[in-house]
């Protein structure tokens, strides 16, 4: 447990000391600040946000894997899965590790 | 402290570690030689749960490596061959990380980060990325994290690599200083590390051990130095 929270942490930090978030962010908030006013969210004068949320499922589509994909990929390549795979973690615990902090970077 | 038997993998058709078999006693440096491709770090890499074998077992410290492969890497130390790391994190939190998946807080991670950074000479780049660092302040970034939870047992891949000449002696009286009460297998093919270092040297070449015995015993057995009982060894059985 203590492990998998180790990773957790260590992703999430990363994902921050590198450009991937800030770029992702940008390109959410574009995408779901701008996009459902220019479709005319005042213009349907009602008090709903589905024009807001209309969007998400195919935004996501291509956000999420930008989250996801370097996860494993960045540690085969650099080697350093060789440092991940010689420390006292189960491969179970680096693998909740890594994706509770996508999930949480996510939401 | 380290009992291999019979340790075997092959990539696909090619035999890298071919029925190795050795052990290794507390208060011991093992130097593991040999050519290029030979199979060092192969077999290292299994030790440190890394790669599984084929077939063959190997134990440290009494834990099974295919069986109880965490409580092997709660209880060793292991630099690998291009000392990984993450470049985006600076070595104080790299240290940091080390320790939450090690279990090691409070004081006591305190204590071991202080002991650690003067040992291993990173203080004066403790707060850098790791990427921003040169190729020896790597290695010894990876040395300190071999050594931050004081492991019975190390088994460091080429540890002078990329170092020089003073962090090299530097790393050889580290190694020297902690020998007494460790066991420890370093894999290198500078010859003259071994005989300054090591209290016995195991020749592997082709996957095989061709020669397990002591450095000074080498050198009398063939009259000449250990350069040239290296070459002597290796290219008589790999021609």
């Amino acid at each position: 447990m203590k492990a998998c929270v180790a990773v957790f942490k260590r992703e999430l930090k990363s994902y921050f000391a590198t450009p991937v978030a800030y770029v992702f962010l940008v390109i959410f908030l574009f995408f779901t600040g701008y996009l459902p006013f220019r479709q005319g969210f005042f213009e349907t004068r009602q008090a709903d946000l589905q024009l807001f949320f209309r969007n998400f499922p195919l935004l996501f589509v291509f956000l999420v894997p930008c989250v996801a994909m370097r996860l494993w990929a960045e540690e085969r390549k650099s080697g350093s899965i060789e440092l991940l795979f010689t420390l006292p973690i189960t491969p179970r615990q680096a693998v909740m590790g890594k994706f509770f902090a996508a999930w949480f970077f996510c939401s | 402290m380290i009992s291999v038997k019979q340790l075997l993998r092959t990539f696909g058709p090619i035999i890298a570690v071919d029925s190795v078999s050795f052990e290794v006693e507390k208060g011991h440096v093992l130097g593991f030689l040999g050519p290029n491709g030979a199979g060092k770090s192969t077999a290292m890499r299994m030790l440190a749960c890394f790669l599984r074998p084929d077939s063959g077992t190997a134990s440290i410290c009494g834990y099974d490596i295919i069986k109880q492969p965490i409580q092997v890497r709660q209880h060793l130390g292991y630099l690998a061959e291009n000392a990984p790391s993450y470049g985006e994190m600076t070595v104080g939190s790299f240290l940091n990380f080390i320790c939450d998946a090690r279990g090691i807080k409070g004081k006591d991670r305190k204590k071991a980060i202080d002991r650690i950074v003067p040992m291993c000479s990173i203080d004066s780049v403790y707060h850098q990325t790791i990427e921003t660092l040169s190729k020896g302040y790597c290695r010894r970034v990876g040395l300190a994290q071999a050594l931050i939870h004081d492991p019975p047992v190390l088994i460091l891949d080429e540890p002078t690599d990329g170092l020089d000449p003073n962090q090299k002696y530097e790393v050889r009286r580290l190694i020297k200083s902690m020998a007494k009460d460790k066991c420890i297998i370093i894999s290198t093919h500078i010859l003259e590390e071994v005989e300054a270092v090591c209290s016995r040297a195991i020749i592997v070449a082709k996957g095989k051990v061709l020669v397990d015995s002591t450095p000074e015993q080498l050198k009398q057995q063939y009259q000449c130095g250990i350069d040239e009982v290296f070459r002597k060894i290796t290219q008589k059985k790999t021609a």
